[in-house]
């Protein structure tokens, strides 16, 4: 019993903390992604299992990271409110080939970054892009205008 | 939900179902034996895990008039020695061929004595003790008997 009270209390947690981060702190991987990552090896450790080091215990702590990581994704599929709650929606950075500065403060963007990011897509100036968009998952879409494909 | 999502994820919540439940995990109980106007009880690890450590209380009543002397604890040897590590509280007065002896010396009218083992196993199984609490020279006056399971 709390043991499960023990994984979710870290689990909630972590969503927590890691969506108060922001998207950028995980360009690589969505925040639920390095959820898992971070607990599955915490899961065996005594900190996180208490004073009980069996495998019974450990498969307990594991089966609840498991179950709370389904139950996200199925809540977060009927409901695009908890979506939002969980995930970060998209931000739009530039758009018709201007930055929107409010998103970039907002997301602690700085423009060299963002028109790094433009070049590395293949594009030389930030006029040819019709869309720059920050996702959930902290990369940056890139989408040049018609006459720049 | 792919099929295979479909059954195995009641699976998965199985464990942590039965863990909320107190189905699975470690679990104490409490068994109480009163005779001659010593009352004992034993709290003992019903159900253990290998390499988890948990207490093993005996606690012994005087509900007499007059003062118990020299009040001993026998515990079977089979069963303490099942486990891989035990720490007995006070340490042993001696051991025999089939039982360790504790010494808990005098209890006073209406006062209770504890000794304590902490037991951490190393086999999986179910092991049954028992607990014997006499006075003095006599032999034992009340016995409480218990089993415990230990799981991976």
């Amino acid at each position: 019993m709390e043991t499960v009270l023990r994984v979710l209390f870290v689990y909630l947690f972590l969503l927590f903390a890691l969506r108060v981060m922001g998207k950028r702190e995980f360009s690589e991987i969505t925040p639920i992604e390095l959820v898992m990552l971070l607990l599955i090896p915490e899961l065996l450790q005594e900190a996180l299992v208490g004073h009980d080091p069996s495998l019974t215990n450990a498969l307990v702590a594991t089966c609840t990271l498991f179950l709370l990581v389904f139950l996200n994704s199925v809540v977060t599929y009927l409901n695009p409110r908890a979506e939002r709650v969980v995930e970060s929606s998209p931000s739009v950075l530039a758009y018709e080939g201007r930055l929107v500065e409010r998103n970039m403060r907002k997301e602690r963007i700085t423009p060299d970054e963002l028109l790094s990011t433009i070049h590395l897509q293949g594009y030389e100036e930030l006029e040819q892009v019709k869309w720059a968009i920050l996702q959930s998952n902290g990369q940056i879409a890139v989408i040049p205008k018609d006459e720049a494909r | 939900m792919t099929p295979l999502q479909t059954w195995g994820m009641p699976l998965i919540a199985l464990l942590p179902v039965l863990a909320v439940v107190g189905l699975i995990g470690t679990a104490e109980e409490q068994v109480v034996a009163e005779a001659d106007g010593v009352r004992l009880e034993v709290s003992y690890p019903r159900r253990s895990h290998r390499d988890v450590t948990t207490p093993l209380t005996v606690t012994v009543s005087n509900l007499r008039g007059s003062a118990l002397e020299d009040v001993y604890v026998l515990v079977p040897r089979d069963y303490v020695e099942r486990f891989d590590e035990f720490e007995l509280r006070p340490s042993a007065e001696w051991v025999s061929a089939d039982s360790i002896r504790l010494s808990l010396g005098s209890v006073p009218p209406g006062e209770s004595r504890v000794a304590t083992a902490l037991l951490t196993p190393g086999d999986y199984g179910r092991v049954s003790g028992s607990v014997q609490v006499g006075s003095g020279g006599e032999a034992p006056l009340v016995n409480a008997e218990f089993a415990t399971v230990t799981f991976p």
